[in-house]
């Protein structure tokens, strides 16, 4: 039996891929000399303002991680609404936001690997001395492990909180204050931010482990 | 001494001090409090000096205030463990 938040996260991942599959189809098949119309131009000018976002940190390498990191974004800023219509928020679920930090862990350092080469990887990583080698893995680490507790801590306050305002007072009464303040906040305010900054943090750190210094400025 | 005796061996004084725990863990959002409020204070004042440049200074507050926020959700974690767990 899945826990529910499983059940919710399975549920944006069918969800996402059947609409996505569609949009993509639908924008292969348009015509370059026509103004694009509805929808789609909502969904390209969004695909649009993060590929030039993620180009500013990447450089020339932004075609190989623009997709990867825009997946996660979408998918994190359903999950974390997700609770709107009625599912339960898989990121309120340890394992789960736990599963995200090995994510971006095992993303930035294969990333890092692969692009650097170990040798000069191991030269990256001590930096100033050799003998603060130990202290920057444990920052790689410990980076990557943060990540994953911040969107478990925030969406699971916001759980929390929803569920003492709805239990404070009687159910007639108390839905004006959920529906009205809670939600609008700690749901699509926070949880859009933080989807925000989960992208951003996993854009930037992946960005320090890709590139040299002289290439960062 | 004996009613000292006894209640270390009882449950309800044990979840009691959890308890107690989860709310001295949760001492430590003052200081995530007064973080998210300099980056704010700092940002104000950088769109004061440059407007222009808001919407960049708006981005980058955002994740510092969420790279401040996370010591906050330590402690909030610490009091939900303390909570549930005993």
């Amino acid at each position: 039996m899945l826990s529910p938040n499983m059940f919710s996260s399975i549920i944006i991942i069918v969800f996402l891929m059947i609409c996505l599959t569609i949009l993509g189809k639908k924008i292969q098949r348009l015509d370059p000399s026509k103004p694009i119309k509805g929808p789609l131009f909502l969904v390209v000018l969004f695909i649009d303002m993060f590929n030039n976002l993620i180009q500013t940190y990447y450089g020339k390498r932004w075609r190989t991680f623009a997709p990867l990191l825009i997946t996660i974004f979408i998918f994190l800023a359903f999950a974390n609404t997700i609770s709107l219509v009625g599912l339960s928020t898989p990121l309120s679920n340890i394992n789960i936001a736990l599963s995200f930090s090995l994510f971006a862990l095992l993303t930035i350092q294969i990333s890092a690997l692969v692009v650097r080469t170990p040798w000069k990887r191991l030269k990256d990583l001590s930096s100033p001395s050799v003998l603060l080698l130990p202290v920057n893995l444990i920052g790689e680490l410990s980076t990557s492990v943060a990540m994953g507790l911040r969107l478990f801590g925030n969406l699971l306050s916001g759980a929390v909180i929803a569920v003492l305002f709805m239990n404070l007072l009687p159910a007639v009464v108390s839905i004006v204050p959920v529906a009205f303040v809670v939600h609008p906040i700690f749901n699509i305010g926070f949880g859009l931010v933080q989807a925000f900054v989960y992208f951003m943090l996993l854009t930037i750190f992946l960005a320090m482990g890709v590139q040299s210094e002289e290439e960062m400025n | 001494m004996l009613l000292l005796a006894e209640a270390v061996y009882n449950a309800d004084f044990i979840s009691g001090l959890a308890l107690l725990g989860a709310g001295i863990a949760m001492i430590g959002g003052l200081g995530s409090g007064i973080g998210q409020g300099f980056a704010a204070g700092k940002a104000a004042e950088a769109v004061g000096r440059q407007p222009e440049a808001s919407g960049k200074i708006t981005t980058t507050m955002l994740v510092g205030q969420a790279m401040a926020e996370t010591t906050g959700l330590y402690s909030l974690i610490i009091a939900f463990v303390l909570i549930f767990t005993t």
